[in-house]
């Protein structure tokens, strides 16, 4: 009986100290997130790798966040590195481990290695191909056509996905109807890749394709894919373009959500055995837990409005709305994750009845009563897989201009998003880039709020 | 009593097997040897397709052009008529991607036309200045006005032509019930801008994918009757 006792008080203990622990990692990450939003990359930098030393720090996690932060403070190399790492790290980790699998029905989500959502690891592949374009490399190229892949072969998931609702169900779904929002990401790979091969003129079937693809990926409701044809050497006889890449606010968090149904479904199981069974269930007193992205769609705050000398402003056009991504992928698992939820609660339950029925303990003893209450505070340590990618943007802008070769003065000005671009702006940057004949000039701005925390130019020119 | 050691083996085994199925690998890699097949593609054409087919498509050329092809850049001191050719680069008209196949198929294509002493190869870089200068896709080349002004761009760099070659992928899918057969054509054109007349010839290879092992089978056990 003192053992059972002794083990219920270590129980209590230990959900103290680590749910302790979680609020220390907790107010690190709020730190890194709010300097992000300031725009401070170097203090940001190091809440991260404050954040890096916990014990309970997701390091896979911490390292994407670290790429985004290396983008910010001008590493492009740093950050191409991170990504690489990240992106290794998350393919090997993509393989089911059944041992996570099992210890993860006697404890929560968490305790399965986090390898994101398809959007945020196809996010992966583009922010590379952005550090490779800032830096101006020769991998542009390569690391295009690797994100490109990926895209493919989603196309044929969803091809064959369609084909099986066409074939199972009365109601057709056609081949023209939008794309899940999960898959906008793969927009913005086919662009970038389009952009990549639109310098080269012997590629330009390529880029036709691959502008097919930009339109394949549309989301309903987002930016034609004709407002995205202002590419290298589409534009006239000694011109270039300017491509202003504005990622824009921070991706939704995600929050735990309380499933009442589930919850009074599994009560109500709980209290028929009880009553019919020798020994007792632990109630079903802590509701059953799944996470969820707070916000729907990106509704920005702020604009950025960008000019040339002379040209008319312009403001960015959707090409990712991320958070409407993060969105449809958590409906796209909702009944998953609330399977897996499920199937830990009657886990955790026939083991506390297993224990009951091999200790003898009946029903209304101490023991019986020791046993439910060590149940429910298993139960209740339970959480929602509230683990993300923190720093991605919520969603990712583009402004294009067809300019003549030479060089230019930019005017990158931040607007509230209810204000007409006049008066005083929030913040703005002047940026002087060179264009090149056919050529893509990348401007690459983060907006994680009001300020462009971070402007860089792969062409820049001498002041 | 007695059913608890059965039970402990039980559970070892199910551990035990759960953690071989489970573990997760890392992914390994070997060098080929010039005797080792190439690897056939699951999804799509791979090196297994393309490279006999460029190797079929560019001896047919070669060989016709031998005797059918009427003008000479300049014949060379032992009597070898040499032609100069711009390739316009490889179009893409087939259901699939090419990927990075692409800039091999251009490689291949280029080097084995190069190495046949009849003909001279404008280099590629040459090429792509000179079509990017004029602002000129591949496909439109075949416009006269096109032709003068990328004739006169590679003059300027003492680089004149007087064959376009055009190469282009197409296929041709037939659908069997989710498994299917995909015929790849790889047709080479070469064109003669002066006179205007061109040959053109093309190598075909046909490929059948399967969703399942059972369906090749399948495939395999009808094929034979």
């Amino acid at each position: 009986m003192s053992l059972v006792f002794r083990r219920a008080v270590l129980l209590v203990l230990w959900c103290l100290f680590t749910s302790t622990g979680c609020q220390t990692t907790a107010k690190f990450q709020e730190r890194m997130i709010s300097a992000y939003d300031r725009g401070e990359a170097d203090e940001a930098l190091s809440q991260l790798e404050c954040l890096a030393d916990r014990r309970d720090n997701e390091p896979d996690i911490t390292s994407l966040n670290r790429a985004i932060l290396y983008l910010l403070d001008f590493r492009p190399e740093s950050a191409i590195r991170e990504l690489e790492f990240s992106r290794k790290r998350l393919d090997y980790l993509q393989q089911v481990n059944v041992t996570e699998q099992a210890v993860s029905a006697l404890n929560d989500d968490s305790s399965v290695a986090w390898i994101g959502h398809d959007f945020e690891r196809r996010m992966v592949d583009n922010l590379q191909v952005i550090a490779s374009l800032i830096q101006n490399d020769d991998d542009v190229f390569a690391l295009a056509s690797r994100g490109m892949n990926g895209v493919f072969a989603d196309e044929r998931i969803l091809n064959r996905s369609r084909t099986a609702v066409e074939s199972n169900e009365s109601e057709t779904v056609l081949q023209s109807d939008p794309v899940p929002a999960r898959f906008a990401a793969n927009r913005m790979t086919a662009w970038l890749a389009a952009a990549s091969s639109s310098e080269r003129i012997l590629d330009a079937d390529v880029t036709d394709r691959l502008m097919q693809q930009v339109a394949v990926w549309e989301p309903s409701g987002n930016t034609g894919t004709d407002a995205l044809q202002t590419l290298g050497t589409r534009s006239s006889r000694d011109s270039g373009t300017l491509q202003v890449v504005t990622l824009a606010g921070r991706i939704s968090r995600w929050k735990s959500k309380q499933i009442i149904p589930t919850t009074a479904a599994l009560l109500l199981a709980d209290r028929v055995l009880s009553v019919t069974s020798d020994n007792s269930l632990p109630p079903t007193n802590v509701p059953v837990r799944i996470a969820r992205p707070v916000r729907q769609h990106y509704q920005p705050t702020f604009l950025t409005h960008i000019s040339v000398a002379g040209e008319k402003p312009k403001r960015g056009r959707l090409l990712v709305d991320l958070n409407a991504a993060a969105w449809d992928a958590w409906q796209a698992g909702r009944d998953q994750q609330i399977a897996r939820a499920v199937v830990r609660r009657v886990v955790k339950k026939g083991v506390v009845y297993g224990a009951g029925n091999a200790l003898d303990v009946r029903g209304g003893s101490v023991a019986d009563l020791l046993l439910n209450v060590a149940g429910l505070f298993w139960e209740a340590h339970e959480q929602a897989d509230l683990r993300q990618w923190n720093l991605l943007p919520a969603a990712v802008e583009v402004v294009q201009m067809e300019l003549p070769a030479g060089n230019h003065r930019v005017n990158l000005q931040v607007f509230p998003s209810n204000q007409q671009a006049s008066g005083i702006p929030a913040d703005q940057v002047e940026l002087p880039v060179t264009i090149e004949d056919g050529r893509n000039t990348f401007v690459v701005c983060f907006r994680p709020y009001s300020r462009l925390a971070g402007v860089q130019c792969s062409r820049p020119a001498d002041r | 009593m007695d059913t608890r050691p059965d039970a402990w083996i039980v559970l070892l085994a199910v551990l035990g097997m759960s953690g071989l199925i489970g573990c997760r690998n890392y992914q390994h890699a070997q060098i080929l040897s010039a005797t080792d097949k190439d690897m056939v593609g699951s999804h799509q054409a791979g090196a297994a397709t393309w490279k006999p087919l460029i190797d079929e498509a560019v001896v047919r050329l070669l060989a016709r052009s031998v005797d059918s092809v009427e003008t000479v850049s300049y014949t060379t001191p032992v009597g070898l008529s040499v032609r100069t050719v711009c390739f316009a680069g490889v179009e893409n008209r087939s259901s699939e991607p090419l990927g990075d196949f692409r800039e091999q198929i251009y490689e291949h294509i280029d080097s084995l036309v190069g190495q046949s002493p009849h003909f001279q190869m404008v280099s590629r870089r040459y090429v792509e200045a000179a079509m990017k200068e004029i602002r000129c896709r591949p496909d439109a080349l075949i416009l006269p006005a096109n032709q003068r002004q990328l004739q006169a761009s590679l003059e300027r760099v003492d680089q004149p032509f007087d064959y376009l070659l055009f190469a282009q992928v197409t296929s041709g899918t037939t659908d069997i019930n989710g498994d299917y057969q995909r015929d790849y054509l790889l047709t080479l054109e070469l064109l003669d801008v002066h006179t205007g007349v061109a040959i053109k010839e093309s190598a075909q290879l046909r490929k059948g994918y399967h969703k399942s092992y059972l369906g090749r089978l399948r495939y395999e056990l009808t094929s034979r009757r």
